[in-house]
């Protein structure tokens, strides 16, 4: 059985992109350690077949596993955010170094699923609106109605706290 | 700063305390999901978390009334309950068969995958309800247009998923498609970031009925064992079964014409908007498989699209409202409303109710049935003025047909 570290490809690929990956597999999920496997997870299947793969293509590659396998375990989690995690947001979200962020974060925490993973996918992952509706499996205009939506949510919690006057 | 800013501001590594994934001695092993035929994830999560919206019945002029057009109120986009006996009728129109009864069993019985495979062979939970259409979103063009088609979708993997065994076909009545190869194994490279080494994908036409599948384990030379056994179940299951026609449209099916810009404009409030005809998202997988099958499947479906007028200017997305024609889908009707749902009375069509709103964020529908076909017309947050104006304009296109 493969382990961890004992293919020079996946040593590469984390050293290149596991940073990146790994926060967006902590935005995805809110959770380091999962996020951490998760990551590990995608590398070990991408490396498999890097050498097939342009390399230009392998990060997409991996954020599309990483997105791809942080989505799976959400729903496998049914995890329903609720307001009392920003009561609690400073203390958890120590992986965020700024007290700002993770309050934005917190909040971020609170959209549904769908307009979370559209949120981070688009302004964090940097993919396109195309990308995403396949991730999502839904259509496009469906990814800039649950966009839309989801910064109207995040306008609003932003008036709530005292962000935008 | 804007929240779109806020969040491209965590790009910078700068505002992490963590900035490297450690290495782990015996991490998890890939678990692949198959490159074919896998519900998409908006699939496999509505399954989920699709909830029916369960509505009092009223009738269009008191869903107005509660909901004027431009007003917008804080939460729920369905209309709000009003206390009048539920009207829910069946539409009558059957789901079009499925090659071998629907039965997934009859195709390869969970014992003959496990002796196939030397493993326990189970049926995914995620995956068990994945061929109702009721479980998935209503605007998933591409689950209607396969279901439409007769298609019946059937998964299975190693009940230990750390076996990494996964099976996933789709079999339908024979339609056209190109000739494929029977087998093609180790090359499959799909979009959705798993990279297909090891997998196989199936291909047959028998006795009137298509295959197309994929097959993954933990070794290619497994695979393609695994890929002949199936092919053999297949050919042993459609040599005992009648082959089931594909369904056809009747003159009762709305000629569509393919044009979005020629079925509408709708206006509200004296402004026009033009629709255009939207993408059909498909998922991951294999494209130039799912590209075919959608060209094959989706000839009765409409899927069209239009920016609303101009109502938040500083906003990059302006709401789109969306709407699908399925010739022939009124069946999908009844699989929607069969949980609970309430009727709305909405002029020219025989049936209406709304679906789909859920706690994950999921997008309304306004269903509407005209004797064996549907019209979904999403719900654009709480004004219903949009909505209703497209079931009216298409109401009267249909009139003067």
């Amino acid at each position: 059985m493969a382990t961890w570290g004992a293919d020079a490809n996946n040593t590469r690929l984390i050293t290149q992109h596991g940073g990146a990956l790994l926060h967006l597999a902590i935005l995805l999920t809110g959770n380091r350690h999962d996020a951490e496997d998760i990551v590990q997870d995608a590398v070990i299947s991408v490396a498999s077949s890097w050498s097939r793969t342009r390399p230009r293509a392998v990060f997409a590659y991996l954020k599309r596993a990483v997105t791809n396998r942080a989505i799976d375990y959400l729903r496998a989690r049914k995890e329903i955010p609720s307001d009392s995690i920003l009561e609690t947001a400073v203390e958890e979200f120590g992986f965020l170094r700024h007290e700002e962020d993770r309050q934005f974060f917190a909040i971020v925490n609170i959209l549904p699923l769908r307009q979370r993973a559209t949120m981070i996918l688009r302004y964090y992952a940097d993919m396109d609106d195309r990308t995403i509706a396949d991730v999502l499996g839904c259509s496009v205009e469906t990814v800039r109605s649950q966009a839309h939506r989801a910064i109207a949510k995040l306008r609003d919690h932003e008036d709530a706290i005292g962000w935008r006057s | 700063m804007t929240p779109e800013e806020r969040m491209k501001r965590l790009k910078d590594f700068d505002r992490w305390t963590v900035t490297s994934v450690p290495p782990r001695e015996g991490a998890v092993r890939a678990r692949r999901l198959p490159a074919f035929v896998i519900p998409t994830i908006a699939g496999v999560a509505s399954v989920a978390l699709a909830a029916i919206v369960i509505v009092g019945a009223v009738n269009l002029r008191e869903y107005r009334a509660l909901h004027p057009a431009g007003t917008a109120t804080p939460t729920s986009s369905a209309p709000s309950p009003t206390a009048t006996e539920p009207v829910i009728t069946p539409t009558g129109v059957d789901a079009p068969a499925q090659p071998f009864g629907g039965s997934c069993d009859s195709l390869a019985t969970l014992s003959e995958l496990t002796d196939a495979t030397g493993v326990p062979i189970s049926v995914p939970e995620s995956e068990a309800d994945a061929d109702g259409l009721i479980s998935t979103t209503v605007n998933a063009t591409w689950m209607f247009a396969k279901r439409q088609a007769g298609a019946l979708s059937c998964s299975w993997s190693s009940s230990d998923q750390n076996l990494q065994y996964r099976i996933s076909v789709t079999v339908f009545p024979a339609i056209a498609l190109a000739s494929r190869a029977d087998e093609t194994c180790g090359e499959v490279i799909s979009n959705d970031g798993y990279s297909g080494e090891n997998d196989c994908v199936v291909s047959r036409l028998s006795n009137g009925t298509q295959l197309l599948g994929s097959v993954h384990s933990p070794s290619l030379a497994e695979s393609k064992d695994l890929s002949t056994d199936l092919i053999a179940l297949f050919d042993s299951a459609t040599d005992d079964a009648e082959p089931v026609a594909a369904a056809t449209p009747d003159s009762s099916v709305w000629a569509l014409g393919n044009d979005c810009a020629a079925d509408q404009p709708a206006t509200v409030d004296g402004v026009e908007w033009t629709f255009s005809q939207a993408e059909i998202g498909y998922g991951g997988g294999p494209d130039e498989v799912f590209q075919e099958l959608v060209g094959s499947t989706t000839k009765d479906t409409l899927y069209c699209v239009a920016d609303l007028p101009d109502r938040r200017a500083d906003d990059a997305d302006t709401p789109v409202i969306q709407y699908a024609v399925y010739g022939g889908g009124a069946w999908v009707f009844d699989e929607y409303t069969r949980n609970g749902a309430s009727a709305l009375d909405v002029p020219g069509f025989d049936h209406a109710a709304v679906v789909g709103a859920d706690d994950e964020g999921a997008q309304g529908f306004l269903l509407l049935v005209r004797g064996k076909n549907l019209l979904s017309v999403s719900l654009f947050d709480t004004d219903p003025a949009p909505t209703f104006a497209v079931s009216e304009a298409f109401a009267d296109a249909l009139d003067e047909q």
